[in-house]
């Protein structure tokens, strides 16, 4: 409350000041609600570096602020009411983890801007694996729903909910996933190295070394289109109706004036648009998945509609 | 041999002056991170990355090393001085590190501490260019059945912490499993504890409980206790140096917990923390005056010091042969390496070996620097206890304010480590040790979520743990363990 | 150390630790059935460790109180001198760091919660320990936000006094 009137103070004095051109917004904070070294946290450096060096914006400073799966850097964000300089990294993950946690505050409170860019997961075994190709998986696990071990990251993150339709599509029971939850990639991806668990999900360039030097088989990506870097066939393609990307996108703050989110707009049009940009996703192995206003707006909605009803069906919700 | 010409040509990549500069830089940045509790090389090369992004990959990796090395040299110093680990692998260190600076052997715990590490750094360097990748096709069989008996294997260890009362110490190990079980259930999502308090939902770090029990409940205690404080700490005696006696006793313990900490730092699921705790075990079970372990035993800062190094040295071997992160750290470097393009993996030694075998080799470099650079300060540092106590203590709480605040900007955080030291004073009051607390807190999460995840595998079925024999002679090992001392005592009548 | 014969023939400080351990694992049992289970769960769910915890911290709780029954009351240490008034000037230290940090930021912040421990541990010159702590606060400040890039609060004043930063 405290915060919001000074944000207004502030406001005001710059209004007054009349120092706010169309674009090039000066000292920018962008919100990672997550620790230094995460995916929010990168795309939140990354949006820095490139619209500093594209002279869209001036000053650009990253704010972390972890916990509760992004949600109490949110509960934090949505207080800056009306605050044109202020910008929070969000996504898929965050969408879960405001059901799940049950946070009082939900990303209906901020403004969306834009999606900016998606990491497409991947189904992996060990090379070893009599699983051969996704319908194999299907089969063993509708026969067997708890003999097939699914390792992959956080309870209800992408890599849970990816689990979740997938049992749905093919008719499965998801209350009867066995899905082994850890705690950063690289636990994931021992687990299935050493044969511990039946498939590995995670996104496509957690497993993209161990796939190129032989030792994993990717059967099939999330994408709703075949990649063609990627030597893999898409769910769809393989017959089970599932797309996923893990999204990130940027969020203004919540009462936004038409004007700083007009001047927003822009600012992260031009950006997704510029060459620096784009050397970046390359760079960083994101899908560009750009997606701003109104649409944003309703593929949210859709977004927020599927996951609640995919943790509901795995229990994680009720 | 295919080795030393490698070697060579890292070596030859590592010493150019550029490269030397940058080193330098890396493991000076390290030491002094190492030192602030909280801020660890995780953090920071996390936070370096956009700047380091500029230089070609081998500067950086050459910085990034730098980092995690110097970090664990680092972390020692304020173990040592001012009971205050600055890192998780430290905090066996301040249990016998910290009484030698009270009695004026602060600088000679500094230098085994410090000769330890490079011991084990240079050795671990040394396994991770000649066995890395099998050492990492044995690291996987490790399944989580395994993993808990490993866990099972380390809680004996508590044993070896519990100072005068055994009803205390495993008291204090509770304490420390119940703060383990605040926080969502990994394994289901579910939240434990939290009392609808969302700063709760991640669980309390071990960096504040850490800091708290340490930092903050020995400053409120030694304000309380005027007596202690004015008697507390001993003028430095004898030479600055280690004596004769001192270096006898740290040797083998230096090669032991190098031997301990490789193989932990290797494991997917091993860390730099539970091979402190091992090694710790080993030295006063080995020792033949295991009554002065807790009040000052050499032993009990030598190995777990080199331990926490070689740990280190273990974590690069599974990061640079199978792309696969086992602490944090390893996680951020594997993100920098995606940053350049570059598949840490089987293939990276092929088709990136100047890069590979240029780190290598200025780990080794770096490992040179670090003691030549920490040596010396060793009489810098125990200086620092000459600071007045209002000022030394203001200092600390300072420190420990900034590495928890300033890492999350979250005040809940520093309210949670006001309660934690109010909860390190009453446990001191009334004698309770604080160590075990903190291993509770480390392996009781970890015991949890590798017991659910073998039973959740196999299906319900209790019997992987015996079936599997690496679970199976892991609880074998733990058994006997614990029960060595009392069988013993019997035979010996 | 001059053991000093205790007159009471228990230890009254064991009897309450205990009670308050007992308790705290009985709350922990209890809660854990309050944790919601997943239709998958069987026994080996996130209820079982908390049940087996607390169970244990229950067991603890009722051995202190049995032991503190029947032996004496801890040999006080006869040299020890206790200072409330110094421990509560550290307690205040850390409460006063957070109340200031968010209006004040962090420098102020730092130098108030410096001069309270130093004054805790019985330095009595409060402007120069202020100052000092102030310096110190600087100094990690510069080196953090410049150093690694890292964001340290100014305080609301500041935004006050300096909107456009």
């Amino acid at each position: 409350m405290f915060n919001a009137r000074l944000s207004h103070a502030v406001l005001l004095a710059a209004a007054l000041a009349g120092a706010t051109p169309a674009f090039a917004i000066d000292n920018l904070t962008i919100m990672a609600p997550a620790a230094p070294g995460g995916g929010y946290d990168s795309t939140a450096r990354t949006m820095q570096e490139v619209l500093q060096a594209t002279g869209l914006a001036k000053g650009v400073q990253v704010e972390n602020v972890p916990g509760a799966g992004g949600t109490i850097g949110l509960a934090q964000f949505t207080k800056k009411r009306g605050d044109g300089k202020a910008m929070i990294v969000s996504g898929l993950v965050m969408v879960g983890a405001i059901l799940s946690n049950k946070s009082p505050v939900t990303l209906e409170d901020a403004t969306p801007i834009a999606r900016l860019t998606s990491e497409w997961e991947a189904l992996v075994v060990p090379s070893s694996s009599d699983i051969r190709t996704v319908a194999d998986l299907a089969a063993k696990f509708k026969a067997n729903p708890k003999s097939v071990s699914w390792g992959g990251g956080s309870a209800g993150g992408t890599d849970h909910i990816l689990v979740g339709l997938f049992a749905k599509a093919v008719g499965g029971d998801p209350t009867q996933i066995n899905y082994i939850a850890h705690s950063g990639g690289g636990q994931a991806l021992a687990a299935i190295l050493g044969g511990h668990v039946t498939v590995g999900v995670s996104g496509v360039s957690e497993f993209e070394a161990q796939v190129k030097a032989g030792q994993l088989r990717m059967i099939a990506i999330s994408s709703p289109r075949r990649i063609p870097e990627i030597n893999a066939p898409t769910l769809v393609d393989s017959g089970i109706n599932v797309s996923l990307g893990n999204w990130r996108a940027v969020f203004g703050a919540p009462k936004l004036s038409n004007k700083d989110q007009t001047a927003m707009l822009e600012m992260v049009d031009k950006m997704v648009k510029s060459d620096a940009w784009k050397k970046q996703l390359k760079d960083k192995g994101w899908s560009e998945y750009y997606l701003a206003g109104d649409q944003f707006q309703a593929f949210l909605k859709n977004e927020n509609t599927q996951v609640s009803g995919v943790l509901q069906s795995i229990g994680l919700l009720r | 041999m295919d080795l030393l010409a490698n070697l060579g040509h890292g070596f030859a990549v590592a010493l150019t002056p550029a490269n030397l500069l940058w080193s330098l830089l890396g493991v000076t940045l390290g030491t002094v991170i190492g030192i602030l509790p909280g801020i660890g090389p995780a953090l920071t090369i996390a936070l370096l990355l956009p700047v380091t992004f500029k230089l070609d990959p081998t500067s950086a990796f050459i910085i990034f090393g730098g980092i995690y090395y110097g970090a664990m040299y680092g972390s020692s110093t304020t173990s040592i001085l001012i009971n205050t680990p600055g890192e998780t692998g430290s905090i066996i260190t301040a249990i016998d590190g910290n009484k030698m600076a009270r009695q004026g052997r602060g600088a000679a715990a500094l230098a085994t501490a410090a000769i330890g590490s490079f011991v084990a750094g240079t050795i671990g360097t040394l396994l991770l260019s000649a066995v890395a990748p099998s050492v990492v096709k044995l690291a996987l069989v490790f399944g989580p059945a395994d993993y808990f008996a490993l866990m099972c294997v380390a809680f004996v260890t508590v044993s070896s912490l519990l100072g005068s009362s055994v009803l205390k110490g495993i008291t204090a190990l509770f304490i420390g499993l119940v703060i383990g079980l605040i926080g969502i259930d990994v394994q289901t999502g579910q939240a434990r504890y939290v009392f609808g308090i969302r700063e709760l939902f991640d669980g309390v770090g071990i960096v504040v409980v850490a800091v708290g029990l340490f930092a903050v409940g020995e400053a409120l205690y030694l304000a309380y206790r005027r007596d202690l404080r004015e008697e507390e700490i001993a003028p430095i005696k004898g030479s600055l140096m280690m004596t004769r006696e001192e270096w006898r006793r740290s040797w083998k313990p230096w090669l032991r917990g190098t031997a301990i900490g490789f193989p932990f730092g290797a494991l997917p699921a091993g860390g730099t923390e539970i091979p402190t705790f091992l090694s710790y075990l080993v030295e006063k079970r080995l020792s033949k005056k295991p009554e002065e372990f807790g009040h000052g035993a050499i032993e009990g800062v030598a190995g777990p010091e080199a331990a926490n190094n070689s740990a280190v040295a273990g974590v690069l071997v599974p990061l640079l042969t199978f792309g696969l992160p086992t602490s944090s750290t390893a996680a951020i470097m594997l993100a920098a390496f995606q940053q350049y393009g570059l598949q840490p993996g089987p293939l990276l030694f092929e088709s990136n070996s100047a890069l590979v075998w240029g780190l290598i080799a200025s780990l080794y470099i770096g490992n040179v620097m670090l003691l030549v650079l920490n040596l010396p300060l060793v009489g810098v540092w125990v200086r620092l206890l000459a600071i007045p106590t209002p000022w030394l203590y203001g200092g600390i709480l300072l420190f420990a304010t900034l590495g928890v605040y300033g890492v999350n900007g979250s005040v809940a955080d520093v309210i949670i480590l006001w309660i934690i030291g109010l909860g390190g004073f009453v446990l001191r009051v009334y004698d309770y040790p604080v160590a075990p607390v903190v291993v509770g807190l480390i392996l009781g999460p970890m015991a949890e979520i590798q017991f659910r995840r073998a039973v959740q595998i196999s299906q319900g079925d209790l019997m992987v743990f015996i079936e599997r024999p690496i679970s199976a002679t892991l609880l074998a090992v733990a058994i006997i363990t614990l029960l060595a001392p009392a069988i013993m005592r019997l035979v010996r009548r | 150390m001059n053991p000093v014969t205790a007159r009471a023939d228990r230890d009254k400080a064991a009897v309450v630790i205990g009670g308050v351990l007992a308790l705290t694992g009985a709350v922990l049992v209890w809660q854990a059935f309050a944790i919601s289970l997943l239709p998958s769960d069987q026994v080996m769910g996130p209820r079982l460790f908390p049940v087996v915890i607390g169970g244990g911290l229950v067991v603890l709780g009722l051995t202190t109180i049995a032991h503190g029954l029947r032996t004496a009351a801890r040999v006080a240490d006869a040299a020890a001198i206790h200072h409330w008034r110094g421990l509560l000037w550290v307690a205040a230290a850390l409460p006063a760091l957070m109340v200031m940090i968010g209006p004040g930021g962090f420098v102020p912040a730092e130098a108030a919660l410096f001069a309270l421990t130093a004054r805790g541990f019985g330095s009595r010159r409060p402007v120069r320990d202020l100052g000092l702590g102030f310096l110190l606060a600087a100094l990690v400040y510069v080196g953090f936000v410049y150093g690694l890039g890292l964001q340290l609060p100014l305080g609301d004043w500041h935004d006050y006094m300096f909107p456009e930063d």
